[in-house]
């Protein structure tokens, strides 16, 4: 009598112990994520001493060396290449996506003090969870840039740039933030300072005396346009023109010719407007026709929104109306005076920053409302900024040369070894 | 006559064209024809859109690039660029005209058109008054090469996310070659205007700095252009290391593009976006 051999019974296998991929990848990031919630809650109550340099540099520079030494060490290893794989990449990158979407529906205000803050989604891009996903993101890119390090292929130069880039960048920004500063500064003419005050009330020193020696503000010349009120708003209804005496402007059948025009205009004793080269409102002497209506003469002026003066405009009808719009800033410059201890004059103005020490300034805004001109600079010292420059170009790079060994690789990577890695 | 009188008749035009267009790549129509009547008219709206973006530039004394309403336009302009160098890359690559090329590029066509018109139509009732006026923060060098790259790669994306669908539909009616053939072109685009979009989003970085001191500062706006980049990177590692079916290829494509288009226009929509630094005009 034979004996059949007995079918081996399929053991049920551990969660664990299947090959790594998607789901565990999901859920150790989520669980490191989740664990950084409560710790950002238990931190917000306390003041804790901030990283200073420069371990600011050397903490994630070694995290960063463990994970490509690690990387090339385990390369063959299962976990590592899980570790190091797209799947993990992928699921880290969404889980990113995901927080940053937070960032932009919760409006992110530091000063607020509600529910939202304590577990830091007033604040996200600087909270724990923000962190501790970006930590998982440069642990994978750091492993997977070891892993590659040996056993170099077509597009291997792209795919370094591409990822150490990105690496850099995330360092720099992660590194940086502990020596990154950007206090203001706010000058009248004729005033000067050495230091700049943050936010918090830190005082900074420049290391230079900078003068406010003049400040200038250019406008472009106030616009002459027909408005409309929708919904009790008036809204623009024909297109903005630049202003000037003699100008004839045609819009919705509306004629409107300009006898006269002044930049800076006052009012005088008869109701009308007088030029005043120090103090004053654009005003215009416009004559409006509009169809079978009589021709109808008169000022306009432009009021100044930041001071509380209204505009006042010609009214054709129910509903239209002619009127100057406040004349836009086209520019705005600060001269000043640098002693470092040697004098130096320089412009500063938007798009135009100057550097004095290890600090840049920037103009950025002013306030003429409070008659007088003060310009308000912003002095950044931003150390980590060589580091992230030279990782965007990087990136840059990286993204056009895989676009240049994209048809080569896609052949040679149709290898199914390869689409697990 | 004011600039929007004159957008109204530009865009009637265009408009016209793109009619002539569509039936001109209508298999059918263009076997019989001569000469390439599609080709031909969607280059003329193309030149149209070349002259009015000429104009506009001209008139305002600054690029036209501060609103809304004026990147929707390079969009319309772009969009049937990239189009006609694909129509061009294709008929180039087949030897003989078949009709699988007539289809592929009838069926790119169309939706090209079907969103340009819905772009010209949302201009079209969203009129701008013309404002000469441009703030000192876009008084800057980086500012026309950072707006143009974004348009390019946007456009790329946009028409990669409609041969998608229309691969999607055609898989899902008939058995044939076509989707296989689609859902390539459709990944090329999105793998060509990947390196666009990076750079697009680091010059605006650059810009930033110069501008405002500090080159990413998480504005929603920024945050928008980060999720639209970060996903089509994520899509580009799904596609080159994980076994997607074609069908879920397809469905990424069309709904990549989708966050682009809630990354480009939702995002102003958000509370959050009034603060934004990178806010230039009220009218949208």
């Amino acid at each position: 009598m034979g004996t059949s051999s007995p079918v081996p019974e399929q053991q049920p296998v551990d969660f664990w112990q299947k090959t790594w991929g998607w789901r565990q990848a999901l859920l150790i990031q989520l669980t490191v994520i989740v664990l950084a919630i409560p710790l950002q809650w238990r931190l917000a109550h306390a003041h804790l001493p901030g990283i200073t340099p420069p371990w600011n540099w050397l903490l994630p520079a070694a995290f960063l060396l463990l994970g490509c030494a690690l990387g090339l060490v385990f390369r063959t290893q299962r976990w590592m290449r899980w570790l190091s794989g797209a799947q993990f990449a992928i699921t880290i990158t969404l889980l990113v996506v995901a927080i940053t979407l937070l960032g932009v529906l919760i409006p992110q205000d530091k000063e607020k003090t509600d529910w939202l803050a304590r577990y830091g989604l007033r604040a996200i891009y600087t909270s724990l969870p923000f962190v501790a996903a970006i930590l998982l993101m440069m642990l994978n890119l750091a492993t997977v840039v070891g892993r590659r390090l040996v056993g170099g292929r077509t597009g291997y130069i792209a795919f370094m740039f591409n990822h150490v880039g990105l690496l850099l960048v995330l360092l720099a920004m992660l590194a940086g933030k502990a020596q990154f500063a950007n206090p203001m500064l706010q000058l009248r003419e004729g005033e000067s300072t050495t230091t700049a005050i943050d936010e918090t009330g830190r005082t900074y020193n420049l290391g230079a005396q900078v003068t406010l020696t003049k400040f200038d503000l250019e406008k472009f010349p106030p616009c002459l346009a027909v408005e409309q009120y929708i919904d009790n708003k008036s809204q623009l209804a024909s297109d903005a023109e630049w202003v000037a005496t003699g100008q004839h402007f045609h819009a919705l059948g509306f004629d409107v010719n300009v006898k006269q025009f002044i930049p800076t205009a006052f009012p005088d004793d008869k109701g009308g407007w007088v030029p005043n080269e120090h103090h004053g409102l654009p005003a215009a002497y416009v004559e409006v026709t509009a169809p079978g209506k009589a021709t109808q003469q008169g000022w306009i002026t432009s009021g100044i929104a930041a001071v509380g003066i209204p505009p006042h405009p010609m009214v054709i009808d129910d509903e239209h109306f002619v009127g100057l719009l406040e004349p836009q800033p086209k520019a705005f410059r600060s001269h000043l005076t640098i002693n470092d201890p040697a004098q130096k004059a320089a412009v500063l103005e938007v798009n135009q920053p100057v550097r004095i020490g290890g600090w840049q300034l920037y103009q950025s805004s002013y306030d003429v409302s409070m008659g007088g001109r003060t310009s308000i600079i912003q002095a950044v010292r931003d150390p980590a900024l060589p580091v992230v420059y030279t990782g965007l170009a990087c990136m840059v790079l990286g993204a056009f040369l895989a676009l240049w060994f994209a048809p080569k690789r896609r052949d040679e990577e149709n290898l199914p070894a390869e689409v697990q890695s | 006559m004011t600039s929007h009188g004159f957008f109204a008749i530009v865009a009637a035009g265009v408009l016209a064209l793109w009619a002539i267009a569509l039936l001109g790549y209508l298999p059918p129509l263009a076997k019989r024809l001569r000469f390439p009547l599609g080709t031909i008219a969607f280059a003329l709206s193309w030149l149209v859109m070349v002259g009015y973006m000429a104009w506009l530039w001209h008139a305002l004394q600054r690029p036209p690039m501060r609103t809304m309403g004026e990147t929707r336009l390079w969009y319309i302009f772009f969009l049937p660029l990239i189009t006609l160098v694909l129509e061009w890359r294709w008929r180039t690559r087949s030897k003989t005209e078949t009709s699988i090329t007539q289809w592929m590029v009838f069926l790119i066509v169309a939706p090209t058109i079907a969103m340009g018109t819905v772009f010209m139509l949302i201009t079209l009732c969203h009129p701008e008054s013309l404002d000469k006026s441009m703030m000192p923060a876009l008084r800057s060098p980086w500012f026309a090469p950072h707006v143009i790259v974004y348009m390019v790669a946007y456009a790329m994306m946009g028409v990669a996310a409609f041969v998608a669908v229309i691969a999607l539909v055609i898989d899902y009616v008939k058995q044939s070659d076509l989707p296989k053939k689609l859902t390539e072109e459709a990944h090329r685009l999105v793998y060509i205007a990947f390196p666009l979009v990076t750079l697009g989003l680091i010059l605006g970085a650059f810009w930033a700095k110069i501008a405002w001191g500090n080159y990413w500062s998480w504005d929603p706006k920024e945050t928008g252009a980060f999720i639209t980049w970060a996903m089509y990177l994520a899509y580009i590692h799904l596609e080159r290391y994980t076994k997607l079916s074609p069908r879920l290829h397809l469905g990424l494509i069309a709904g990549v593009f989708l966050v682009v288009l809630g990354c480009w226009f939702g995002v102003n929509a958000l509370p959050s976006a009034q603060m934004s630094v990178h806010t230039y005009a009220n009218t949208n």
